[in-house]
């Protein structure tokens, strides 16, 4: 966990070096007491000084007071680029449109797309995408909304162009990097951009060209664990059903153990269900109910109880994984599950800037500057912790609304699978004994060789399972009722 | 006590001779073990609206099918990785 958050911290510092060297803050402040600074000189000095969520404040305050010609000032620009790298796109939240789109910074220009995309202005949209360009360390994210929003219009070939340039884009900003968590950064930028193609095909259901983009990415990336259950829709609708319940059983693995999703369990009673294997299917929904029910119950409990809460689910994300483990499984996973997105990570690095600057901030001596600076990131801090809260609480609730509603999916199936099993008996027709599991029942690529299982889960193996249950559909045979016992 | 069965014989010989079988035909009444009716041959008066056959020879059973659930896209992690971006 301390890796995760370590390669995102450091990627964006070593993004954006800058010597801190200008006047000090006590010299700043003393000259503050004397006479009048202008917003533009103190924003940048406490920049140089290295109080950038100070300097932003100040910068957020010369825009909203700014002429429009003066917004279009391309050093301050430039100060608002570098400043919302260590601040994050967030600290521009509290300003309307109007104050910020005179603003000729690409960040700038993708916090107002990204606006827009919400309202569903996409014209406006594509007009600020424009403004960055290919270059740009942002560039790869402006592809990437440029692809939603094709997406959104329906042109899905516009679409796999967008997310196909986000991914060339990216390796080239990787190629001109020397820095190997900034490198890491881009390779799941990038990957993300391949597993959205993968998705376009799949509503193309082009199952196939689909399964070949999620076989770029590596078993290592952070998606990985994600694009499983994504891999086993396809092959469910190719009715390769085998290989499904192999990729699905991948989540019992003691490194995934972290990783539950309870539409893995959906697709695998219904796979079961496909290959007319009806008891196998209800021990899947029997298990559903009475082991994810009890656990659900405790998780539905302590949102219930913490839902308006603002900090709750921040101190529950920030307490140790082993205090987590002793209150419900389903919590300790899902903390787990948070901690490693990319979202988080940005966030938190963020929120612990602010929180430092504050303390440096309460250790000078005390004047105008001091006091503007500790209330102004004291907010920011704050802002920011209840973001990742809210962000925690958003994941989890989430979560539990998946739990109930595939809890009312499987019952459905279940009925459905009961039915069937009354029709058979109706019909006076029944299964024929059968042997489980045989070679010839998997289908496999030339190069996927056959290993056994020995009840051993080797990492390399991981994801490549395939079950080999014959299909009970065409092996129904006819008997005689007897009579009453 | 002859006197006694003196009463009791002439009791006895009244109901003996006083049935109504003395001089008639006697009647041997047999019930039958099996009895077979044949529905197609009975007349019914008036229009006949109605098959005559009662009988069902297969229990007409109507599955009827639920709609079970099958992902058809995945714009919701599309939309949570757009939400993800700085």
């Amino acid at each position: 966990m301390f890796k995760v958050f370590f390669i995102f911290s450091m990627m964006i510092w070593l993004a954006t070096a800058n010597d801190a060297q200008g006047e000090s803050f006590k010299s700043l402040q003393k000259k503050m007491e004397k006479k009048r600074l202008s917003k533009r000189y103190t924003s940048y000095q406490l920049y140089k000084n290295g109080h950038f969520f100070s300097a932003l404040n100040y910068l957020k305050d010369y825009y909203k007071k700014a002429k429009k010609t003066n917004k279009k000032d391309p050093e301050m620009a430039k100060l608002m680029e570098v400043l919302l790298v260590k601040a994050g796109t967030e600290s521009l939240g509290d300003l309307p449109d109007h104050m910020i789109k005179g603003i000729n910074a690409p960040t700038v220009a993708l916090i107002l797309a990204r606006r827009m995309y919400y309202k569903k202005d996409y014209k406006r949209a594509l007009g600020y995408l424009a403004k960055i360009p290919s270059t740009h360390r942002l560039a790869p994210d402006a592809f990437i909304m440029r692809g939603m929003i094709a997406y959104e219009k329906k042109d899905d070939y516009a679409s796999l162009s967008a997310y196909a340039q986000c991914s060339k884009i990216t390796m080239s900003l990787k190629g001109g990097t020397k820095s190997a968590p900034l490198k890491r950064y881009y390779d799941i930028l990038s990957q993300g951009c391949l597993i959205n193609q993968a998705r376009i095909y799949f509503k193309q259901k082009k199952f196939k060209k689909s399964l070949e983009f999620y076989s770029l990415i590596p078993k290592t990336s952070y998606h990985w664990p994600y694009i499983i259950l994504e891999k086993a829709w396809n092959y469910y609708y190719l009715k390769d059903y085998n290989r499904v319940l192999g990729l699905l059983v991948t989540y019992k693995s003691p490194l995934l153990t972290s990783y539950f999703f309870p539409e893995a369990e959906m697709l695998k009673a219904l796979a079961y269900y496909r290959l007319c294997l009806w008891d196998d299917a209800l021990n899947v929904i029997k298990r559903y109910y009475s082991i994810y029910k009890s656990r659900s119950s405790k998780l539905h409990t302590m949102l219930t109880k913490h839902k308006d809460s603002h900090t709750f689910f921040f101190e529950l994300v920030n307490t140790p994984i082993e205090k987590n483990e002793k209150k419900n499984m389903f919590i300790r996973n899902l903390v787990v599950m948070v901690k490693k997105k990319v979202k988080y990570n940005l966030d938190q690095f963020s929120y612990m800037n602010a929180k430092d600057e504050y303390y440096k901030l309460k250790k000078e001596p005390k004047g105008k500057l001091r006091s503007y600076g500790m209330i102004h990131v004291r907010e920011d801090a704050l802002y920011r912790k209840a973001k990742i809260n809210h962000y925690t609480k958003t994941t989890f609730f989430n979560f539990l609304n998946d739990i109930y509603l595939f809890s009312q999916r499987l019952f459905t199936l279940k009925l459905e699978i009961l039915s069937s099993q009354r029709h058979m008996m109706y019909a006076k027709k029944k299964f024929e004994k059968r042997k489980r599991g045989d070679l010839s029942e998997v289908s496999r690529q030339s190069d996927e060789y056959f290993f056994g299982f020995d009840g051993e889960f080797w990492a390399d193996e991981l994801g490549d399972y395939s079950f080999g249950l014959k299909s009970q559909c065409q092996q129904e045979s006819s008997f005689e009722r007897k009579g009453e016992e | 006590m002859s006197r006694v069965y003196l009463i009791i014989f002439t009791i006895l010989s009244i109901g003996l001779f006083s049935s109504n079988s003395f001089g008639k035909e006697t009647v041997i009444i047999k019930y039958k073990k099996y009895e077979k009716f044949d529905l197609g041959e009975l007349e019914i008066k008036g229009s006949i609206i109605a098959p005559g056959d009662l009988s069902t020879s297969n229990l007409d059973v109507r599955k009827f099918s639920l709609q079970i659930y099958e992902r058809k896209k995945f714009d919701d992690h599309m939309a949570t990785q757009l939400r993800s971006l700085r």
